[in-house]
């Protein structure tokens, strides 16, 4: 009989214990590895899409919420700012482009932004591209008529709702396109408000002028409208307005600096204003994921314990077993196994309990985060990949293997150092 | 007079527990001629189990010289031994030591497996010998579904499976009944005529132990009678 062969006959022989033993190294494995994709997911997710942001405008309060609501689309908008302010920033010397955007409608799940063709300018990096068209995967941008926003800026700054002859014009993401099955041409009616309880309809309709290319950034996920109809939508006569000044209002301006000093330049004199805040995407994420990463360091050293304490188990188990095998193993050497076959069947054992745990753990880490990824979204803005592997996870495998190794060798020496004389004799005088 | 098989010289085992040298065998000459069949008796703790493991190459002496079948063993290195022991001789012992995981007739193949013979051959062989004695219709049992008599015939066929020059056998009916031992010392002497290896057994029976025609009688380490 193999090493292998026997081995498997053992475990067959202890199937509850073997079982169990394994099923703990697998659960520490499964931790582990969940920990791992949601923390590369989630780096992925907030690391990716922020660059070329670059400075965001909004209205005083939190930066990271700022952030978090312009670009990741979750959260709420800390406030409004004035329209007057984008039209300052736009004219800025420093600014080198300008997107308004307004928030705070939802599409059937899907948030809806209103801004301007700014927003499809080949410097916009979101979907990066050199040209506007090549941003589309069908159709092509909007673009706002100057003075029918006046005109609703005007109206809403009266009080009153503009009417237009033409209809508002749509962009819409990837994802959105493809789970409502939008194209091109069709025909859509926003709701207000992201969460479904609140939502009422607009008697307004917007025209599908054009598809975004996939990204896989959270822009696949958002509406674009004109900024001119949003104005138009009748709810908002009294809701887009910046309170006390009574003058219409926009969620956030996404400022993109020339290069060289001017970045530094715009953060520094327009912190100055008490009106409005201006957030630098790549240090609010950063400092988000600095606070998530201690937390999941953490959450991973617990499940680095986990498995240690499984590998821990096995070792355990296998030495146990000891006591009743030492009669076996000498029988095998008896009848002329070489005392290395016994070695290998022992430690042989611990590693196959070990692996096959990990293993086992490597599916579940994954089946986990598959399952939790509704969870996920709701709580953290993105949808984790569970069917990417990460190198991590093979670098968990293989020091998994190498730990139960370790683990098997201290009863495989045991096995190896066998009295073969003493074990068929028990007792001594027999 | 054969070839010389089993060739022991002044063997001395003294076993070390902590600070006390505990001396049990102390000093054997013993010399058995291929084909005889060798009863050893003596009172308990006389040292007859010590003699049978260094004889078996399950152990090694203190002191003397051991020539297996023209071999000079007491020197080797363990796993020259098993290599020895898997090639050369067969174990029969009180207790069976069969391997519960295994089907009875993967007991009985188990030692050709590690002298690497083919797989059919290995079976055809263990079949053989499991009907030979008497335990055809058992091939796939596992020995906790075996009487102990039964148990000790696939023993005994695992002992013979790589046809071994020497039988060894420590108290081989101690755990069965009086029918059963009669069995059992049939069987020995009948494979033993068949198949003419050497035969030593260690017995506390004295009506098998007269019954042999060479009789070795230990006390205190040293042999004290040794009567053809
Ligand atoms: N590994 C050992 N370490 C120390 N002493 C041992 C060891 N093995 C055997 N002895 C001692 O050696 C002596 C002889 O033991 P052995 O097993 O050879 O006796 P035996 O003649 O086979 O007895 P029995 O008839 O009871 O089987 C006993 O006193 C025993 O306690
Ligand atoms: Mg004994």
């Amino acid at each position: 009989m193999t090493a292998l062969g026997l081995i498997l006959r053992n475990l067959r022989l202890r199937r509850l214990s073997s079982v169990l033993t394994s099923v703990g190294v697998a659960l520490g494995v499964m931790l582990v590895c969940a920990i791992l994709l949601l923390r590369a997911d989630l780096e992925r997710h907030y690391l990716g899409p922020q660059e070329g942001y670059s400075l965001v405008v909004g209205a005083p309060g939190s930066a990271l919420q700022l952030v978090l609501n312009t670009i990741y689309h979750v959260d709420q908008s800390p406030g409004l700012i004035p329209v007057s302010v984008w039209r300052e920033l736009d004219a800025h010397p420093s600014t080198r482009l300008a997107v308004p955007y307004a928030v705070g409608d939802a599409f059937r799940g899907f948030r809806v932004v209103a801004t301007t063709e700014a927003f499809f300018d080949p410097r916009f990096p979101h979907p990066a591209a050199k040209t506007t068209a090549g941003k589309f995967a069908a159709g092509g941008p909007f673009a706002v008529n100057p003075a029918e926003l006046g005109a609703a800026l005007d109206a809403v700054a009266a009080g009153r709702t503009a009417e237009s002859e033409n209809p508002g014009h749509a962009v819409v993401g990837h994802d959105v396109a493809r789970t409502l099955g939008i194209r091109v041409g069709d025909r859509i009616e926003p709701t207000h408000g992201v969460g479904s309880e609140q939502a009422h309809e607009h008697e307004q309709l917007w025209e599908v002028v054009g598809v975004l290319r996939a990204t896989g950034t959270p822009i696949d996920r958002v509406v674009l409208i004109s900024l001119d109809s949003f104005y138009r939508i009748p709810d908002h006569a009294g809701g887009a307005v910046v309170p006390g000044s009574g003058e219409p209002g926009l969620s956030a301006v996404v400022l993109t600096p020339k290069a060289g000093m001017h970045k530094t330049v715009l953060l520094t004199t327009l912190n100055k204003r008490p009106d409005i805040q201006v957030a630098s995407a790549d240090r609010e994420i950063r400092r988000l994921l600095g606070i998530v990463g201690r937390v999941d360091r953490l959450f991973l050293w617990v499940a680095v314990l986990v498995v240690l304490i499984a590998i821990m188990s096995v070792l355990v188990s296998v030495y146990a077993t000891m006591r009743g095998r030492r009669r076996e193993i000498a029988t095998l050497r008896a009848i002329g196994a070489p005392r290395s076959l016994v070695f290998r069947v022992v430690a042989g054992e611990a590693l196959l309990l070990v692996v096959a745990g990990a293993l086992a753990g490597v599916v579940l880490g994954h089946g986990l985060v598959a399952v939790s990824s509704g969870a996920v979204e709701q709580a953290a803005g993105f949808s984790p990949d569970a069917l990417g592997f990460l190198w991590e996870e093979a670098a968990v495998l293989l020091t998994v293997t190498l730990a139960g190794a370790a683990a098997g060798a201290i009863p495989a020496l045991e096995a190896y150092r066998t009295d073969v004389a003493r074990a068929l004799n028990p007792g001594g005088t027999t | 007079m054969g070839e010389i098989i089993v060739d022991l010289q002044g063997i001395v085992k003294t076993y070390q527990t902590g600070e006390v040298s505990v001396p049990v065998l102390k000093g054997i000459d013993l010399r058995i001629d291929a084909g005889e069949h060798v009863a050893i008796m003596g009172k308990s703790g006389a040292g007859k189990s010590t003699l049978m493991n260094i004889v078996g190459c399950l152990d090694r002496p203190t002191a003397g010289d051991y020539v297996l079948a023209g071999h000079p063993v007491s020197r080797l290195e363990d796993d020259e031994l098993s290599g020895i022991r898997g090639k050369t001789i067969g174990f029969v012992f009180q207790s069976f030591h069969l391997l519960g995981s295994m089907t009875v007739m993967e007991n009985v193949a188990l030692p050709m497996e590690y002298q690497n013979v083919p797989t059919a051959q290995r079976h055809a062989r263990a079949t053989e010998l499991l009907e030979r004695v008497g335990l055809g219709h058992r091939l796939g049992h596992r020995p906790n579904q075996l009487s102990g008599g039964e148990r000790q015939r696939v023993a005994i066929a695992r002992s013979l499976s790589n046809r071994p020059k020497l039988l060894l056998a420590d108290e081989p009916t101690g755990n069965l009944d009086s029918a059963g031992t009669r069995k059992i010392l049939a069987l020995f002497a009948e494979l033993q005529a068949e198949s003419g290896f050497t035969m030593i057994v260690v017995t506390h029976d004295p009506a098998i132990g007269n019954a042999a025609p060479r009789l070795v009688r230990v006390a205190d380490g040293l042999i004290v009678e040794d009567r053809r």
